[in-house]
């Protein structure tokens, strides 16, 4: 009796999917979740100074001055049109009296008189408006110069802080411009003392050397000079035995030289790691008869 | 030999870059976890199922009905019926082929008891399956691993004496990729050892509950055949 066929086994598929599922989740973990990737960091190159000189402090430039919109110089507004006065009605004429002829004369005279009168008050009345229009003309120039004055006087701030912007500008010029040489003058003066330092290393070598040298190969030959080549370990020894690059003409001698550089071992060499790389590959001209 | 500065160590660059042995481990590895992974969720759903309908049929049993539906139930639903109800569909279908007057009880009784104790046992049997594997992947998958990354390692020392000047980074990348190996060995080992100690212990709990009822149910029965 085959008794596992009437059996329906659940969740076959839903297993298959959720064990791929769980082996994706850990994978993208793995990819995701630790930082494999190293980065090594760049090599650093320092430059170590010991004695510097204190650097002035050298400030940005100052941002410029904002030259700040100018206020608009209104025009004056238009002055106001000068209002036509109302003219005085005339007096409504007095009625016509009948009256004596003294009173008429009167009343002929009374009515220049009036007449006369009211011209001259018209006239009057015009002056007056002239005189005001010429005053506010006057108001309107006067007013008009002082735009023009404000505006010379700030023209000349601006022009007087551009100025100030400049000096500043050149200010900074100049302290970086002494900063260089200061550094400059100071490299120099380490490279001439390193100079000095090699100079005066080969000078304890040869004379190291020349205490070795078997002397009588090379008396006859006066004040010869060999030059010859020796790579040096730092502890002094040579690493191959040196070689002659200038003979002095007689090999005895040369042989002579090359045996002291190995007897001469350790050689002296500077402390400093820096000056000791001068020394690694040495060209060294000997005299040994000095 | 040149060394670069930077060296790419993602997973897949690693894997890539193993000898083809420890590829083939970590292709083992794979494999066994991605089944046992399969078994678990498998097994996690079938053993729920049997509690399920061990705890629905207990209920149905206990609640007093009437043994001769309870049977006519669990033959006409055979496709879905659980352990517990096979076992007790063929006792009582012994029981009732061999319940004759002049039939001796306690023959009959033996006899309900052993074809129920054979449903058990092949009910067992299933509710069993693949435990094993679970079992061998927890404890044999470490080893594969160690063994990849043992492997790694030797490599990359081999390659290291070749060499005047050692450092790290001659070796590193050799022993990273090694490691992968028995990270994936202790992934696949680890969920197997967990799944087949918690479905061993579910297993153990249904078969004392399937014992229990058998020797209940055939109480029941025997009381049924001596009135």
């Amino acid at each position: 009796m085959n008794w596992t066929a009437d059996r329906d086994e659940p969740g076959k598929l839903a297993s298959g999917v959720l064990a791929v599922a769980v082996h994706i989740a850990f994978f993208a973990l793995l990819v995701l979740g630790v930082s494999w990737q190293h980065h090594a960091p760049g090599p650093v190159e320092v430059d170590l100074w010991s004695n510097l000189p204190p650097l002035p402090q050298i400030k940005p430039p100052p941002p410029p001055p904002k030259i700040e919109p100018k206020p608009e110089v209104k025009p004056p507004p238009p002055p106001p049109q000068p209002k036509v006065e109302a003219k005085p009605k005339p007096a409504p004429e007095p009625k016509p009296v009948a009256k004596p002829d003294i009173a008429l004369e009167k009343e002929k005279q009374e009515k220049a008189r009036r007449e006369r009168e009211e011209r001259e008050k018209l006239e009057a009345v015009k002056r007056e408006q002239v005189a005001r229009a010429e005053e506010k003309k006057r108001e309107e120039a006067k007013r008009l110069e002082e735009a023009k004055k404000r505006e010379q006087a700030e023209q000349q701030k601006l022009a007087a802080l551009e100025r100030e912007r400049r000096e500043k500008q050149e200010q900074i010029e100049r302290l970086r411009r002494e900063q260089e040489e200061a550094v400059a003058r100071l490299r120099q003066q380490q490279a001439s003392a390193q100079a000095k330092m090699v100079d005066e290393y080969k000078r304890r070598i040869s004379d190291k050397i020349r205490r070795y040298v078997v002397k009588d190969p090379c008396a006859a030959l006066g004040n010869p000079e060999i030059v010859f080549e020796a790579v040096l370990l730092p502890d002094g020894n040579t690493l191959q035995p040196p070689r002659i690059k200038r003979s002095s003409g007689s090999a005895a001698c040369d042989d002579a030289v090359l045996r002291a550089v190995i007897r001469a071992q350790p050689l002296p060499l500077p402390p400093d790691p820096v000056l000791m790389a001068q020394f690694r590959e040495l060209n060294l001209n000997f005299r040994p008869n000095e | 030999m040149n060394v670069a500065v930077t060296q790419d160590l993602s997973v897949v660059s690693l894997i890539a870059n193993a000898s083809v042995l420890v590829q083939l481990v970590m292709l083992g590895l794979l494999l066994a976890s991605l089944f046992s992974w399969y078994y678990i969720f498998r097994k996690y759903y079938s053993l729920q199922r049997a509690q399920r309908q061990t705890d629905e049929f207990e209920k149905a049993f206990w609640s007093g009905g009437n043994l001769n539906e309870l049977y006519q139930a669990a033959v006409n639903s055979r496709h879905g019926s659980g352990s517990l109800e096979r076992i007790f569909e063929s006792g009582y279908r012994e029981f009732s082929k061999l319940r004759r007057p002049g039939n001796d009880i306690t023959a009959v009784m033996d006899a309900t008891r052993r074809a129920m104790r054979a449903t058990y046992q092949r009910e067992m049997e299933l509710l069993e399956a693949h435990l094993s594997f679970l079992a061998s992947v927890g404890s044999v998958s470490p080893y594969v691993g160690l063994f990849g990354t043992v492997w790694g390692i030797m490599n990359a020392f081999r390659g290291l004496a070749n060499v005047a000047q050692a450092t790290l980074a001659q070796v590193a990348p050799g022993i990273a990729e090694a490691l992968i190996a028995t990270a994936m060995g202790l992934f696949a080992a680890i969920p197997a050892v967990v799944a087949y100690n918690r479905f061993a212990g579910d297993v153990n709990r249904l078969a004392t509950r399937f014992e229990s009822f058998m020797e209940e149910f055939s109480n029941i029965l025997q009381r049924q055949a001596a009135a």
